[in-house]
């Protein structure tokens, strides 16, 4: 069965490439977030407030975001105050072990042209796995004090101490089987007292690759319905008519708010002014026979979904360190983890070049075909055209590759396999690619481990 | 499998499971099924444990009616101001068969079959839904019924719990039964009643719920004949806890509890679908899936996990703690974050609430001291060293007198002080090690002391007080794990017992380093030096079976983490959350002597180095949890023991 | 000619190195990778599914290999029959292996090319696929061949194949299609495998487990359409001493021995996938139409790609695979019983689910699931089961020697999770025992007898095929297929051997291979 991929896949990743961001952020020269290197993890540094908080000022969103397949849906989402326009998910808030935490949530007037606030009366964050948090301001809700939309100005503060390490979540707790599917949720990432380049006190890695991959599912129906009731001038429940949970049908799976194959375009990419944070995992093999010790990279799930997910990575079994933020007893290694609603996992991603597969002449013990006799999907490949590690191979002309340095792609997608779709699509949605460039090599003049040259 | 002091668990008899389930019902009338289970007990091929108390012992009866009901819930397409009817099916306990012409079902209802473990019951089921029927709660009712209980008919299922827990029972003839709601919650109590749920500290609790999740599809539970009704057009549209929806207008009766206390949530997930249970601003510890234990006293097995959102498959059941925290009047959410609702205006159906009560200073347990070398009268009651005394908060007492179990002084070789105590406020047994050498009693004494092997008490052994039976015994031969390097034995010299799990936590007196400084105690395939700053646990791979058997080391305190180097831990006594103990010197950190020599220090929330860690951490700064003061005013190093109620 | 290879240590590494090098010098392959000429490659003796595990032989120049073939078929469940009055069985793909397994020499199909192949085996397809055995320590090569569609001959799929689990793989072996190559039609393939064991370099742990494998060419199309299959790793310690190369006669164990003391022991073991099948795609493929993947709706759920009562029906096997030891029986080239009419309907899915036991025997399970639902299997009646590994991974942590396995009642299996767990047989109860009116049809003189129970998924809204229950259609020696369907099979329990003489008793073998079950239905001469 032939989908047309082939035209969706090259058009996205084509332009992303012609602006730089795809190429970039693939071959991983510029730092593409705080965290350098390969991390695509982007934390939003929150101002000192009173009491030396860390202090995030976020407002309650609406407006568009865009699918691979072409379509856009109306979303709701939280952004920093006073940006453009919104941000799906919302913005990633670090902070470390012991900090007060303050977060101020405003829902400013919903304008006619849907990028203002939300249109719903009311609207909170609620944030699962914290504990003593309080909240002021606004009115009390059934979860936590709202933000009240009939209020111009209305503002709650929401304050705890992050007390313990790991991956949180924060959402609406306000109508959640409405505002959570509309998209109102983000990442919350507390570092240990040990500092950033710890994941829990003692459990360390490689700080060039750390990811945070939130995944969750959008019905694109559900979201028309209030879209067209907010054009209509609705508000409040009104905004909610037509609106049946009992109906819904997804038919779009995400990470980071984006679908395969705009997961692996570089953050902040022009192409999707509103998914900001890109997907891709990136990172060097570790080489038994070498010299340079290649630490772990730190991968977070977090399922902000309503359904639960089951993600597998190809190339390598993980090893899993943690879950809701808080760590095992010991290590459990798994080559596929079924994500629960809500829930959130820490876990020791590596690749080790056991077979001596970089370096020319290592047989591979069996005779591949000449390329001609194999197939490649759609003409465009992330294959290197050569079984080694960091060779790249001249590939039948009609076949153009992604791959610079002759760097393995591995996929790393749900198992549910109907949900890596977009809605008629294959090879899309909630699935993203693992690239492992080959082991690090000690550059002389830079006097340090870097990445092979063709890869940076 | 026999619990120290429980019943007996295993009866002699060819159909008993290995795990202690007994064999399931057969069609024949009662009378005859008894013949056949005499004959077939006289070729019984496969023996188990022994019986610790006679032949089979009578059938507890257990009565359950099965018959149709109605429930109406209240509606949230109009917020719950009004209600809906929902045929049903269901199972409700009885006092009798007379009663279940007037027994009333309620749908996903969470009031459980209580029984007891060990005990062996007849759950007689009375069938009145119009269609045959059986009755399964996998792992308690042995192999599955497949023919079942005609309609109008009546059969008994004998079941003898072997674990605790919480178990779902269903009808599983034909899978619509439990879609019908032919379902129900069976709570298993640990054969010593002793406030826990699975006689283990980790599942101690003082309030418990039962939280039933379920879900009806509404056109086929109403239909006029759900049989047949096609399974494929199946799709839930209402969700419940407990039989009811949450919505804008009514709420799911709240469970009631005390800011500081231990509330026991027993989820049954009796839908055809996963959920996903969470309790907002509180920490669940999960303390058994599936009647599972998870409290590490498996083979050093899993230690209880601590999650936010816990995961439960189509039937499984899972017992989590948590302990509420907040101030009075608090609403405390537990729902299910799948966030199922067929209503738009709130957040989901399956949600009910923790209602803070009281914010309660939690009451200080009694405390249990032994005092170090010496005679005291405390408050005109005389306490000797070998004693055991009681202080309930307002008065002292002697709680074991060592004099009337033959431990007398008689110098210079025979100086009795008990310098470890672990007391069981529930039975009494009280387990002990003393600080020297001493003769083992004989003379009027000897009977009790019977089971003691050696003539001379050892320092490095940990005895029990069988307070019921009045004898002693050797619970932990120190020798027998490796306590004694040859040339001398290391004195235990502050204990804490786990009975259930077999598991011991001592400190030791004087480091276990062998002279050339090789750390002298393997375990867990990790070498390590323990000192008297430390506490061990020794875990035992058959358990409190044999709990001086095979087994392994671990350190669950390092004493270096909170400063401490030359001073030495004479006392070690373990909660469900703490790990707490006394110093022979003040503790040495704090400029200000915070702490005296016999006071009972707390690491609140201690947590032995999760993963690759490498410090012990306690969620709060060390705590005073019993100031000796109140005894004596000096800092005079007279308690050399601890153990709290 | 050849640059030197990048230096490895290692036992087998410098014999595949030194060894593989001089070949090629020799025989003039092209330079460059030192590779084995393909015709070694793909003719290695091998042979597939639960017969025997595959072996080293003796000359170290040819790996052990297997043919797996690609293609499409029809699979039959209730309600979809081969035969009968409306006779629509369900369009599917998969893998299949070759039933004549001889050497090269002896003319045997391992080494044919794949147009010889097409005309017997296109349209013929297997689902679930065979069940493959290997041993750690092997290197191994896995032969995909793609013989094309018979039922859309418009369709040139390719096909690929992803060992799901695979530990530190490289791309081109990884077998997705987007970041290697596919096998387009009437083309081969070889899937190179070095199954590492712990103490290999780079290595943690080793590769003994319980995996899968499927296509992953359009995969959520492809995996639903059947090409699904169980391949597992047995550990070194099976067959050789610590040394890990003087052999010793077979102890049945899943895990190497470990210093957490995880006691991996068997007598039987049983592999089952669990998946389900929504028919609307299959039935648009075989009609040239499209599918919204996201409208997948399932209305049967299979064990090991059957649905009860069918999941109870032995395994088949073809008569050139039918091993020296065992119980056979044969199925009639025309089944005349209604017994072997339901058996000849399950000819193309020959894993089946029944599970025979004795009495107080270790059992192990290895559950996998590659449908796309999260399934959870109850053991009904006969106690917990330890689960001592998740994901080919045993559950010791990362020293090795922290015991974090667990008892449970019910396994809990998200799509692509599997998870290896043992239980203890319960005594025999005579009383309550039923007779096995299948041994029967072996010989009058094998009237054994045993005790039900279930292993069951607890989903009452998916135990029926596609809305219906429908007792007549199946096999007699199902229990409760009046009331039950989809993802259900029986454990049947017999007493151990009694040899005191006048009982008659002739009792359940000891099984020599995964899913053995007794008798085993052996596929008439000349059929496919």
């Amino acid at each position: 069965m032939k989908l047309p991929i082939r035209s969706k896949l090259a058009g996205i990743l084509s332009v992303a490439v012609m602006a730089g961001g795809l190429a970039a952020g693939l071959s991983s020269g510029a730092p593409a977030s705080a965290n350098g290197g390969n991390s695509t993890i982007r934390c939003e540094t929150g101002g000192v407030g009173t009491g030396g908080a860390v202090e995030f000022n976020l407002e309650a969103r609406d407006g568009y975001i865009s699918f691979p397949d072409g379509n856009t849906v109306y979303t709701w989402s939280y952004a920093l105050a006073g940006a453009p326009y919104l941000q799906f998910p919302g913005p990633t808030l670090c902070v470390d072990e012991g900090d007060l935490v303050r977060v101020n949530l405003t829902n400013p007037p919903h304008g006619d042209n849907l990028s203002g606030g939300i249109p719903a009366d009311f609207t909170s964050i609620l944030f699962p796995g914290q504990t003593g948090v309080t909240a002021t301001g606004g009115t009390a809700g059934l979860l936590t004090q709202e933000v009240d939309a009939g209020v111009p100005g209305d503002m709650v503060t929401y304050e705890f101490t992050a007390s313990a390490p790991g991956t949180y979540l924060y959402e609406s707790g306000t109508d959640q089987a409405v505002q959570v599917q509309m998209g109102l949720f983000g990442g919350l990432v507390v570092y240990p007292s040990a500092g950033r380049g710890f994941v829990y006190d003692g459990v360390n890695f490689d700080t060039e690759n750390e990811f945070l991959l939130i995944f969750h599912e959008i019905d694109p129906g559900l979201h028309v319905g209030i879209e067209l009731n907010s054009l209509a001038g609705l508000t409040g429940d009104a905004v909610l008519d037509g609106y049946d949970p009992v109906s819904r049908h997804n038919r779009y799976w995400t990470i980071n708010g984006r679908s395969f194959p705009d997961v692996i375009a570089p953050n902040d990419t022009p192409v999707l002014p509103t998914q900001p944070y890109g997907g891709l995992v990136q990172i060097n093999a570790g080489d038994p026979d070498g010299a340079y010790i290649q630490l772990p990279a730190l991968v977070r799930y977090a399922n902000a979904g309503l359904d639960n997910h089951p993600f597998h990575p190809h190339g390598n079994s993980l090893r899993i360190i943690a879950q809701d933020a808080r760590p095992f007893p010991d290590e459990i290694e798994a080559y596929t983890e079924t994500v629960a609603a809500g829930q959130t996992y820490d876990l020791l991603a590596e690749w080790n070049d056991v077979e001596a597969w970089q370096g020319t002449g290592a047989p591979i013990g069996v005779t591949l075909p000449a390329l001609n006799n194999t197939m490649f999907k759609g003409g465009v490949t992330f294959y290197s055209g050569d079984a080694d590690l960091g060779q790249q191979q001249q590939l039948p002309l009609d076949v153009t590759t992604f791959t610079t340095c002759g760097e393995y792609y591995f996929p790393w997608h749900s198992h549910a396999l109907q949900e890596i779709q977009n809605f008629d699509e294959g090879f899309g949605g909630m699935l993203t690619l693992w690239r492992v460039d080959p082991p690090k090599e000690f550059d002389a003049d830079a006097g340090q481990w870097l990445s092979p040259t063709a890869c940076r | 499998m026999a619990q120290p002091d429980g019943v007996q668990v295993m009866t002699m008899s060819s159909n008993t499971r290995t795990d202690g389930t007994m064999k399931t019902k057969t069609t024949s009338s009662i009378r005859s099924r008894i013949a056949a289970l005499v004959a077939t007990s006289l070729l019984a091929s496969v023996t188990v444990a022994a019986a610790t108390v006679g032949t089979a012992a009578a059938a507890t009866d257990i009565w359950v009616c099965a018959k149709p009901g109605s429930a109406s819930v209240a509606d949230p397409a109009t917020g719950g101001t009004s209600t809906m009817p929902v045929a049903f099916t269901g199972f409700v306990e009885v006092a009798s068969d007379l009663d279940c012409a007037t027994a009333i079902p309620q749908l996903g209802d969470p009031t459980p079959i209580r029984l007891t473990q060990g005990v062996t019951y007849n759950l007689n089921v009375v069938n009145q839904t119009g269609f045959p029927i059986n009755l399964t709660a996998v792992g308690l009712t042995g192999a599955p019924d497949l023919t079942g209980i005609a309609d109008t008919a009546t059969d008994s299922y004998e079941v003898t719990p072997a674990q605790p827990g919480t178990y779902l029972y269903e009808s599983s003839l034909d899978p619509r039964h439990a879609l019908l709601g032919l379902q129900g919650v069976i709570v298993v109590d640990p054969a010593v009643p002793d406030g826990t749920a699975h006689g283990n500290l980790v599942s101690d609790y003082s309030t418990e719920q039962v939280v039933v999740i379920s879900e009806i599809d509404l056109s086929f539970n109403n239909a006029v004949d759900p049989f047949v009704e096609d399974l494929r057009n199946f799709k839930p549209d209402l969700y419940l806890l407990n039989g009811q929806t949450h919505t804008a207008g009514s709420a799911i009766p709240p469970i009631v509890a005390d800011s500081g206390e231990r509330v026991l949530l027993r989820y049954v997930n009796a839908s055809s679908d996963n959920s996903t249970m969470t309790v907002l601003g509180l920490r669940q510890i999960i303390v058994a899936f599936d009647g599972e234990i998870f409290d590490g006293s498996g083979a050093a097995g899993e230690l209880p996990r601590n999650e936010s959102n816990i995961f439960l498959t189509a039937g499984q059941t899972a017992d989590v703690i948590v302990t509420v925290d907040g101030a009075t009047g608090d609403q405390i959410a537990i729902y299910n974050r799948n966030l199922r609702t067929s209503a738009t205006d709130d957040n989901g159906e399956q949600l009910l609430m923790i209602e803070v009560g009281a914010v309660v200073a939690p009451v200080a347990p009694d405390v249990y001291l032994s005092l170090n070398n010496t005679t005291r009268s405390l408050a005109g009651v005389v306490v000797r060293d070998e004693d055991v005394a009681l202080w309930d908060g307002t008065t002292i007492s002697v709680f074991f007198d060592g004099e009337s179990h033959g431990l007398i002084d008689v110098a210079p070789a025979n100086i009795a002080d008990i310098d470890a105590v672990h007391v069981d406020p529930v039975s009494g047994d009280v387990w002990f090690s003393l600080r020297q050498d001493f003769d083992k009693p004989t003379g009027a004494f000897a009977a009790e002391w019977a089971a003691v092997p050696d003539v001379r008490l050892q320092e490095n052994d940990i005895f029990k007080f069988d307070n019921a039976a009045g004898t002693f015994s050797v619970w932990l031969d120190g020798s027998a794990i490796g306590l004694s390097d040859g040339l001398n034995r290391h004195d235990i010299n502050g204990v804490s017992v786990d009975p259930v799990s077999g598991v011991t936590t001592f400190s030791v007196n004087g480091s276990i380093i062998t002279a050339d400084g090789v750390p002298y105690m393997t375990g867990s395939g990790v070498t390590f030096g323990a000192r008297n700053e430390d506490v061990l646990r020794w875990i035992p791979v058959s358990g409190a079976a044999d709990p001086s058997g095979p087994g392994q080391f671990n350190v669950l305190f390092d004493g270096t983490d909170f400063g401490l180097g030359v001073e030495n831990l004479d006392a070690v006594v373990i909660s469900a959350t703490d790990v707490m103990f006394s110093l022979t010197t003040e503790y040495p950190n704090i400029p200000t002597p915070e702490f005296d020599r016999d006071d009972l220090i707390a690491c609140r929330g201690h947590q032995s180095p999760p993963l690759g860690s490498i410090t012990d951490t306690c969620t709060a700064p060390l705590a005073l949890q019993f100031d000796a003061d109140v005894l004596h005013p000096t800092n005079a190093g007279q308690v050399d023991a601890y153990s709290l109620g | 000619m050849m640059s030197e290879p990048k230096s490895q240590y290692g036992r087998r590494s410098f014999l595949r190195n030194g060894a593989i090098a001089s070949l090629a010098a020799g025989s003039g392959v092209a330079a460059g990778r030192g590779l084995i000429s393909s015709a070694a490659a793909a003719g290695g003796p091998g042979f597939l599914g639960q017969a025997t595990p595959l072996v080293d032989v003796v000359d170290p120049l040819v790996i052990p290999s297997i043919r797996l073939m690609t293609t499409d078929g029809h699979i039959s469940a209730p309600g979809r029959r081969f035969s009968g009055p409306q006779p629509h069985p369900i369009y599917s793909f998969g893998f299949r292996d070759v039933d004549d397994q001889r050497l090269h020499a002896a003319g045997g199909e391992l080494n044919k090319n794949p147009g010889d192949l097409v005309t017997k085996y296109r349209g013929k397809v297997i689902a679930t696929s065979p069940t493959i055995v290997v041993l750690e320590g092997e290197e191994m090569a896995i032969v995909l061949t793609n013989l094309g569609f018979e039922g859309r001959p418009d369709l040139d799929d390719g096909h690929s194949l992803h060992w799901h689990g695979f530990r530190n793989a490289t791309a081109v072996f990884d077998g997705v299609p987007e970041t290697s190559v596919a096998v387009p039609p009437g083309r081969d393939l070889p899937y190179f495998y070095d199954l590492k064991t712990a103490d290999e370099p780079g290595q943690t742990v080793g590769s003994a487990g319980t995996y899968m494998y499927h296509c992953h060419f359009e995969d959520v199309e492809h995996v639903q359409m059947g090409m699904t299959g169980v391949i597992f790793v047995e550990p070194r310690d099976m067959y050789f001493l610590p040394d890990g190369i003087t052999p010793k006669p077979r102890v049945k164990i899943a895990y190497n021995d470990n210093s957490a003391g995880v006691d991996s022991s068997f007598a039987r073991e049983f592999a089952i996938l669990t998946n389900e099948i929504d028919p609307a795609p299959h039935d648009n493929l075989e009609a040239l139409q499209e599918f919204v993947w996201s409208d997948y709706n399932p209305k049967y759920w299979t064990l090991n790609g059957r649905c009860y009562p069918d999941t109870v029906i032995p395994q088949i096997t073809p008569i050139e695979q039918k091993a020296p030891v065992g119980e056979f029986l044969d199925m009639p080239l025309v089944p005349v019983t209604d017994d072997e009419k339901a058996e000849a309907e399950m000819y193309y899915q020959r894993n089946s689910s029944l599970i025979q036991v004795r009495e107080g025997e270790r059992v192990l399970l290895r559950l996998a699931n590659l449908g796309y639902e999260i399934h959870s299997l109850d053991l009904v009646g006969v106690g917990e089961m330890r689960v001592i590994a998740h994901d080919a991974s045993l559950l010791i942590g990362k020293a090795g020697d922290n015991d974090l396995t667990y008892t449970s009642r019910r396994i809990e299996l998200g799509p692509g999770e599997a998870r290896d767990a043992i239980f203890t047989v319960p005594a025999y109860d005579d009383l309550n025992a039923e007779v096995d009116t299948l041994a029967a049809r072996m010989s009058p003189a094998k009237a054994r007898k045993f005790n039900r129970y279930l292993l069951k998924s607890r989903a009452g809204d998916r135990l029926h095929n596609n809305g219906e229950v429908d007792p007549d259609d199946g096999p007699s020696y199902a229990k409760v297929s009046d009331t039950h369907g989809g993802m259900v099979t029986e454990i049947w329990v017999y007493p151990t051997l009694l040899d005191a003489p006048g009982l008659g008793q002739d009792g359940l073998p000891d099984q020599d291979s995964v899913n053995e079950t007794f008798p085993t239905l052996v596929v008439p001469v000349g059929q496919v």
